[in-house]
């Protein structure tokens, strides 16, 4: 007899580990399948260790800079081995919780690669062979997704490599490319660069982060290259392999060409659903045309009662955005479900320094949507707590709807940017105006103030400017 | 009219759409709002437009089939009964210049036929869509916009306070702005937010017509629109005209009296507070003066008639008025046969009606006819008042607050009570003096023994 549950979710990432924990707490009767170490991408490859590794290097930084702070050190160095080792052991502690959380709330995790037979029937087969069917009233489909492979740059995991190699790099890389400028490629170019690898940043496109405002991208831009990053923008490349390492030629608009040797290439330059293998067609769930599986607004798939959540099924790859889908779908299960979750108010964070955060449009897209609106700036220069710690790099740029005053894209660039994109998320989601922003009384000296002098200056009212 | 092919072309006819007559009194109508646009494909019982009539709003069904191709009225505009509103054609791309020339003429012809106020907006297509006040401060020309619009004004950049009203009923700060924006009443809006938390979607989603505006909340003494309110020309809706014309006539053509009588409301606090906690029924004291009232009136069927000129008439069945206020005016529902029935099922149906009247869902037969009014400003703490005659109504009785006095009683010992007043204004064309009289001391006796009301 086959193990019958209420719910099962394949995939333990923050999509689908939230997702288990929901149903359990709902009383279902919840298993979870999962082929390598719990926590998916985000725990174990992503999110958290990269977040590790940035943090070592804002260190080094701040001792480099310490003399300014009237702070004498030795001369500080880099120990990459230890870096590298406490990256994977914040990844290992995340990991272990995540295994706590299934035991607490009585989740019943099943190692192994699930396929789906049909409608309610999985294969779950583990790493020895071994194969088990469970049945499930509802299934839920969080298997993520894995970095997009191009001819040109073809993973060997030695020279031209994926995040997934570099995080577990033992040797510190002295000269890099880095191919894709997104979230991934920025912070990595960050961090090698912070730590004394030679790094050249390279994107098709013409702005860094290219998902972000044009005005914060510019800012990033400007700081990066302070900081000695080698940036191309609107660049291709050709590389060519060789035993000295790995010749690049890279090529503007204007076809002017650039040429350098590196030891590595980090190929970041977007990411593929793992829809593939998964038995999607025996249950006739269906997928677009890039892979990403198909979805109601509330996680459905062209079969009732399959739920596809997270990365697996496209919009944000975020950890977030995996995490809020986990419980929109449970709550569809469940039969609580009001509405699916507004992607437009999905925050975007990316943690280089300065970092750089956002939530809803950028000025770009209002002008293509033709909506009127109020811009309101403020530079971290002319913030009292910025000067004080010494991070005055960046600005908050708020747009807000011209007749009501409604907040309709956030964009900061500056120190601990993703943390003070929080109350911009709140105000979005109560659908606050200028008024309340800039009424909220914020404490002083925070970081903070700068969010409530960007929305008075949206109306020419900061008395700071 | 031939084809190249010479065949003859098929002879389909558009189909005009003309102002329905949604009530007996109607003579004209604002077009509030299309509920359907040019192209769209029209099928028999689709709704059309809302409709503004005199009285109330409605929904204009259509009962013609074929593509909606020209709207002649646009939203916001009045039109008179029977003008050309719409144009619906077979085809979806049939030529209708020639077609709607015609209609138009012939619109033309019954839109000056009618007498009746000038129709300057009919037609124009800058009428008003409906759209918040503009303060005319500049422009001293009457504003265009269509609907009573006691909308409150936009509230100003910074620092202003925003209307009471609002800030008790759970809204986001931006549903509150499009909300005072385009006039909607966020008291009647259905919040689908936590614990129904009104955001920008219910507003911009909010159907007048859907909505109950019996909860909206009344304004506070100190909100912002007791605080500063610009000068606004408002326009007259169709109710407001109404009333203004039917109650010019009657103070201007009737003879009218008015007799006052004070009544002692102690017993009927007493069955009051029985009900309330015996069966746990709420009656209001107007529930038991419309039952006191009926109760008069079928022993006095004088106070119970109506002048048509040339003859009286004295009316068999007593079909009571209670008038009800609304934000654009009053309108005054019918308890139909109030002497036949229960002072139960009168509260039951005053309540019912108060909610349709304030949600403009009346039909007209609830509000067109009766044989007698009663008006209560009592809630207001108003002493005592008096009303203006509905015609052809012989009589409409103004009822006051209840308020302690002082009096000394048989043996001179000074006591407290609780007293009413009411006032009848009578048409001296068909009620004297004593008659009214009479009926007031009926009124009074059947008030302060409310138990032969039980009867
Ligand atoms: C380097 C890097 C940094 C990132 N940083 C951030 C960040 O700072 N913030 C942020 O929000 N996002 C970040 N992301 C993105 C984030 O990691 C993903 O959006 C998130 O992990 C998606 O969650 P998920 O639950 O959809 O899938 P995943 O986390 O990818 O988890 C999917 C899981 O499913 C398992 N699986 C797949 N197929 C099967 C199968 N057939 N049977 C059983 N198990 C299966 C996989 O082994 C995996 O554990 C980063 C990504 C990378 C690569």
């Amino acid at each position: 007899m086959e193990n019958t549950y209420d719910i099962l979710v394949i995939g333990s990432g923050p999509g689908g580990y939230v997702a288990a924990i929901k149903g359990a707490q709902a009383g279902k009767k919840v298993a979870l399948v999962e082929k390598t170490e719990l926590g998916g991408i985000c725990l174990n490859w992503g999110c958290i260790p990269t977040k590790a590794l940035l943090k070592s290097a804002e260190v080094f930084n701040d001792f480099k800079h310490a003399a300014q702070y009237g702070i004498k050190t030795g001369d500080a160095t880099v120990d990459f081995g230890k870096v590298m080792d406490r990256s994977r052991e914040v990844a290992k502690q995340n990991s272990n919780g995540v295994q706590f959380l299934m035991k607490k709330h009585k989740v019943e995790v099943l190692k192994g690669q699930a396929k789906l037979l049909a409608k309610g029937l999985v294969e779950i087969t583990t790493a020895e062979g071994a194969k088990q069917t469970v049945k499930a009233t509802s299934i839920i489909i969080a298997t993520g997704a894995a970095p997009r492979q191009f001819p040109q740059y073809p993973i060997d995991g030695e020279t031209f490599i994926t995040y997934r190699h570099t995080l577990a790099l033992r040797e510190q890389p002295k000269k890099m490319l880095i191919v894709g400028a997104g979230a991934i490629g920025v912070e990595f170019a960050y961090f090698f660069n912070s730590i004394g690898t030679e790094v050249h940043l390279v994107e098709m496109l013409p702005q860094l982060l290219p998902i972000e405002d044009e005005e914060i991208s510019k800012g990033l831009l400007a700081s990066f290259k302070k900081q000695g990053i080698n940036c191309y923008l609107g660049y291709t490349v050709e590389t060519k392999a060789q035993k000295s390492g790995v010749q690049v030629k890279l090529m503007d608009a204007q076809k002017q060409e650039t040429a350098l040797t590196v030891d590595k290439v980090l190929v970041a330059v977007g990411m593929v659903p793992n829809s593939k293998d998964l038995g999607l067609e025996s249950a006739g769930v269906k997928t677009d045309e890039r892979g990403f599986i198909k979805v109601n607004e509330f996680l459905e798939t062209s079969v009732k009662g399959i739920y596809a959540i997270g990365d697996v099924s496209g919009k944000q790859l975020l950890a977030h955005k995996a995490s809020a889908e986990a419980e929109v779908a449970v709550a569809h299960i469940l039969g609580k479900a009001q509405h699916g979750l507004d992607y437009g108010q999905i925050p975007g964070c990316t943690y280089c320094q300065p970092q750089v955060a956002s939530i809803g449009l950028t000025e770009k897209a209002c002008k293509e949507k033709n909506i009127a609106v109020k811009i309101g700036r403020f530079p971290f220069s002319a913030s009292g707590k910025a000067r004080a710690i010494g991070h005055t790099e960046g600005q908050v740029k708020l747009i807000f709807g011209a007749k009501y005053g409604e907040l309709l894209g956030a964009h900061i660039l500056g120190s601990e940017a993703t943390e003070l994109l929080a109350e911009l998320g709140l105000a979005m989601k109560l659908e606050a105006t200028f008024e309340e922003v800039m009424h909220t009384v914020h404490a002083h000296p925070t970081l903070s103030e700068v969010v409530m002098e960007a929305a008075m200056d949206s109306h020419g009212l900061s008395p700071h400017l | 009219m031939l084809r190249p092919d010479g065949l003859e072309e098929r002879p389909t006819m558009p189909t005009s759409i003309l102002m329905p007559s949604l009530s007996p009194t109607m003579e004209e109508g604002v077009l509030t709002k299309w509920l359907v646009k040019e192209g769209d494909l029209i099928k028999q019982g689709i709704m059309l437009c809302s409709v503004e009539t005199d009285k109330t709003t409605v929904d204009y069904e259509s009962m013609d089939e074929g593509y909606l191709r020209k709207i002649v009225v646009p939203d916001g505009s009045q039109a008179k009964v029977n003008q050309l509103i719409a144009v619906l054609s077979d085809e979806k791309d049939e030529d209708i210049t020639e077609y709607l020339k015609k209609a138009l003429e012939k619109s033309a012809a019954v839109v000056s036929a009618t007498p009746g106020p000038s129709t300057d907006s009919t037609g124009s297509p800058q009428a008003g869509s409906g759209t918040g006040v503009v303060a005319p401060t500049a422009a001293p020309a009457p504003i265009p916009s269509p609907v009573a619009a006691a909308v409150p004004q936009p509230v100003a950049a910074f620092g202003s306070a925003q209307p009471a009203e609002s800030s008790r009923i759970k809204t986001s700060p931006l549903a509150r702005k499009i909300a005072a924006d385009s006039g909607v009443p966020l008291g009647s809006v259905q919040g689908s937010g936590p614990q129904g938390r009104i955001i920008r979607k219910d507003v911009e989603g909010y159907k007048p017509s859907a909505a109950n505006a019996g909860s909206e909340a009344t304004q506070a003494l100190f909100g912002a629109a007791a605080v500063a309110q610009p000068t606004q020309d408002i326009p007259l809706s169709m109710m407001r005209k109404t009333i203004g014309k039917r109650l010019l006539e009657s103070s201007q053509n009737t003879p009218v009296f008015f007799v006052t009588q004070k009544i002692e409301v102690d017993a009927l606090a007493k069955l009051r507070s029985d009900l309330h906690r015996g069966p746990g029924y709420k009656v209001s004291v107007n529930d038991i003066v419309v039952k006191a009232v009926a109760f008069a009136l079928r022993r006095h069927p004088a106070v119970n008639s109506s002048f048509y000129g040339d003859f009286i008439r004295q009316n068999g069945n007593i079909d009571v008025c209670v008038a009800v206020s609304l934000d654009g005016g009053l309108i005054t529902p019918i308890v139909k046969d109030a002497d036949r029935k229960s002072l139960m099922a009168i509260s039951q149906e005053i309540k019912a009606l108060v909610a349709k009247a304030k949600s403009g869902k009346l039909a007209p037969e609830e509000y067109v006819g009766g044989t007698f009014t009663v008006s209560n400003l009592g809630m207001y703490g108003v002493d005592q008042f008096t009303a203006i005659i509905n015609p052809p109504q012989a009589a409409i009785l103004a009822v006051g607050g209840i308020q302690s006095e002082v009096y000394l009683d048989a043996t001179g010992t000074p006591r407290q009570r609780d007293v009413m007043k009411v006032t009848i204004s009578a048409d001296h064309r068909v009620v004297d003096g004593a008659q009214a009289a009479q009926f007031l001391s009926t009124l009074k006796s059947a008030m302060e023994h409310p138990v032969w009301l039980m009867l």
